[in-house]
């Protein structure tokens, strides 16, 4: 864990996305200042929670990404060669990255957004961005495992990236689209768990599964990823 | 002697062919034992199964006494330094950083007196400080190196160190690499330049197309070397006698293109040669040693045998599938 800890402190990714998150908050609340908070969620949902997705999918990747090129992955292995040891580390490493993330990008949420809408007529509140930042948690640490896992299946960061974009963005949503199948996607299942822990009052129901039905295929897309990716791992060779 | 490493009739195939070929050889300890062939001799793939990086489609590996397969694997590799097909340094980190990350890995609670005396070694203290990104090829290999023989390795594999030094830094880290048995450490050393085995190497094992076509002390590999002897020259009108001399005297001798007279063997000195030719009142003109030569030795053995099959070459007595030493 220490070596993997100590690349994700000595590198700047985890800090350029740090600022990324950060700035992204401040471009919203200025927007929100400037026009008002528009629709219901739109503000925490483009100055929160997108934000802390897309870091969570970069940083997911740049895990594995990074070994593969900076060609450190041989490195890596011969310090450590237990390559299931490894992939766990780095996805607990991955999930704390993205907690912290979301955390602070939450944390400066608050005061911006609440302070920003205050002046309009429709404000967010901060019980509203909590529970946003609290949606975005239980997404972004199922999407940092499914990024990683990508990079894993891809070896290279910029294909890890591509393949990560092409499947949250265009695969997963057109698939969404189909009647019934589309329940089950993951962009469908995981935005059902976003909305019912982003709402004022968690007993509200939502539309799709059911919240339970949610969670369970979440975790399964999580782990179907993550298992074909510490496959292809685990059984190839490193070049 | 201890063996540190060993191959064990390794055998790796690709769906492109085989790379390494029912290879067996082991790494003694205390000694530099290098590992020569030409490109796609196996070399490269032959140190990543010794690492655990490629799995073997037959036979194995030892390192440190334990196979690539078992659960404490990563406590012999703890043990071993690499610098394996260029050194893999993270760029956005310094030099000293990278070391830093790279004593976690081994569990090293208090490393920066030994990470700053390595800097020191390899003569990038002043650039301990700078991102690796813009380092040269020479001081990533240097930085690559001293990574490499952080915690006292008992061995390091190093796969062309010197590739992108200039000829000061050669000079440098070969003596450093030689003096490494000194400290405790041993070597195994992938290299093309066959100059560099030799002047550092204790041993060398040669490979050509996946298997092993030689293996034996830099002395024992040099006897191979048929061409070492005299070239002596005499007048041109006295060639034919001076054939008929060295021939009585039991000497290997016949005329070269140029008109001089190439005699082979191992003579101790040139009075092998000059002695018979006065005795037959012949000047000699010119007596000139050549030097057995381990690229000459490279050459013929690699050449010779590139149309020759591993089985071929276990017939005619080079070696074969054969035991090797314990391991350590």
């Amino acid at each position: 864990m220490r070596p993997e800890l100590r690349k994700m402190v000595l590198l700047p990714m985890l800090r350029w996305s740090a600022i990324g998150v950060v700035a992204a908050v401040v471009v919203a609340a200025t927007a929100v200042a400037l026009t008002g908070a528009g629709e219901e969620d739109l503000a925490p949902v483009f100055g929160l929670a997108l934000p802390t997705w897309l870091a969570s999918v970069v940083v997911g990747v740049w895990l594995v990404g990074l070994e593969y090129g900076q060609k450190t992955m041989r490195r890596t292995l011969s310090r450590n060669p237990n390559r299931l040891k490894l992939v766990v580390t780095k996805a607990a490493l991955g999930v704390l990255a993205a907690t912290l993330l979301t955390v602070l990008a939450t944390v400066v949420a608050v005061p911006l957004l609440t302070v920003a809408s205050a002046g309009h007529e429709l404000q967010v509140t901060a019980t509203e961005v909590l529970r946003a930042g609290l949606g975005s948690l239980a997404n972004n640490v199922v999407v940092v495992v499914m990024a990683l896992s990508l990079a894993l299946l891809t070896r290279s960061m910029a294909g890890g990236l591509a393949v990560a974009l092409g499947f949250f963005f265009v695969i997963d949503t057109v698939l969404t689209a189909i009647p019934v199948v589309g329940d089950y996607m993951f962009s469908a299942v995981a935005g059902e768990v976003f909305s019912w822990l982003s709402r004022d009052s968690f007993s509200e129901g939502v539309d799709g599964v059911g919240i339970a039905l949610a969670v369970a295929l979440t975790l399964v897309w999580a782990a179907a990823f993550l298992a074909a990716g510490v496959a292809r791992f685990v059984c190839s060779d490193v070049e | 002697m201890t063996a540190l490493a060993t191959f064990d009739n390794l055998t790796k195939r690709y769906e492109g062919g085989v790379a390494v070929d029912r290879l067996s050889f082991a790494v003694p300890e205390g000694q530099v034992c290098g590992l020569l062939g030409p490109n796609g001799a196996g070399k490269t793939t032959a140190i990543r199964a010794l690492l655990g990086l490629v799995r073997p489609s037959g036979g194995g590996t030892t390192l440190l006494g334990r196979n690539p397969g078992d659960a404490d694997f990563a406590a012999s590799l703890r043990r071993v330094g690499t610098l394996v097909e260029g050194p893999a340094l993270y760029g956005r980190a310094t030099a000293r950083q990278n070391m830093l990350i790279e004593a976690d890995a081994l569990g090293l609670e208090s490393a920066a007196a030994e990470i700053e005396d390595l800097l020191e070694l390899v003569g990038l203290s002043a650039r301990a400080n700078i991102r690796c990104a813009s380092f040269s090829l020479g001081m990533k290999q240097r930085l690559g190196l001293a990574i490499a023989l952080l915690g006292r390795p008992r061995l390091v594999v190093l796969d062309e160190p010197t590739n992108g030094l200039d000829p000061a830094g050669i000079v440098e880290i070969r003596e450093l690499i030689a003096r490494l048995p000194e400290r405790g450490t041993s070597v195994l050393l992938s290299s093309h330049l066959l100059a560099e085995i030799q002047l550092i190497c204790h041993r060398a094992v040669i490979l050509q197309r996946g298997g092993l076509v030689a293996e034996g002390t830099i002395g024992e590999l040099l006897a191979k070397d048929d061409t070492a002897g005299y070239t002596v020259s005499v007048h041109p009108s006295e060639i034919d006698r001076a054939l008929g001399a060295l021939r009585r005297a039991g000497l290997a001798a016949h005329v070269q293109g140029d008109g001089k007279i190439e005699v082979s063997g191992e003579l101790e000195t040139g009075a092998a040669v000059s002695h018979p030719l006065a005795q037959a009142g012949i000047h000699v003109r010119e007596l000139e040693r050549r030097r057995a030569d381990l690229e000459r030795v490279f050459l013929q053995l690699t050449l010779g045998s590139s149309e020759t099959a591993p089985d071929e070459r276990a017939a005619i007595g080079d070696v074969g599938p054969r035991e090797v030493p314990n391991a350590a």
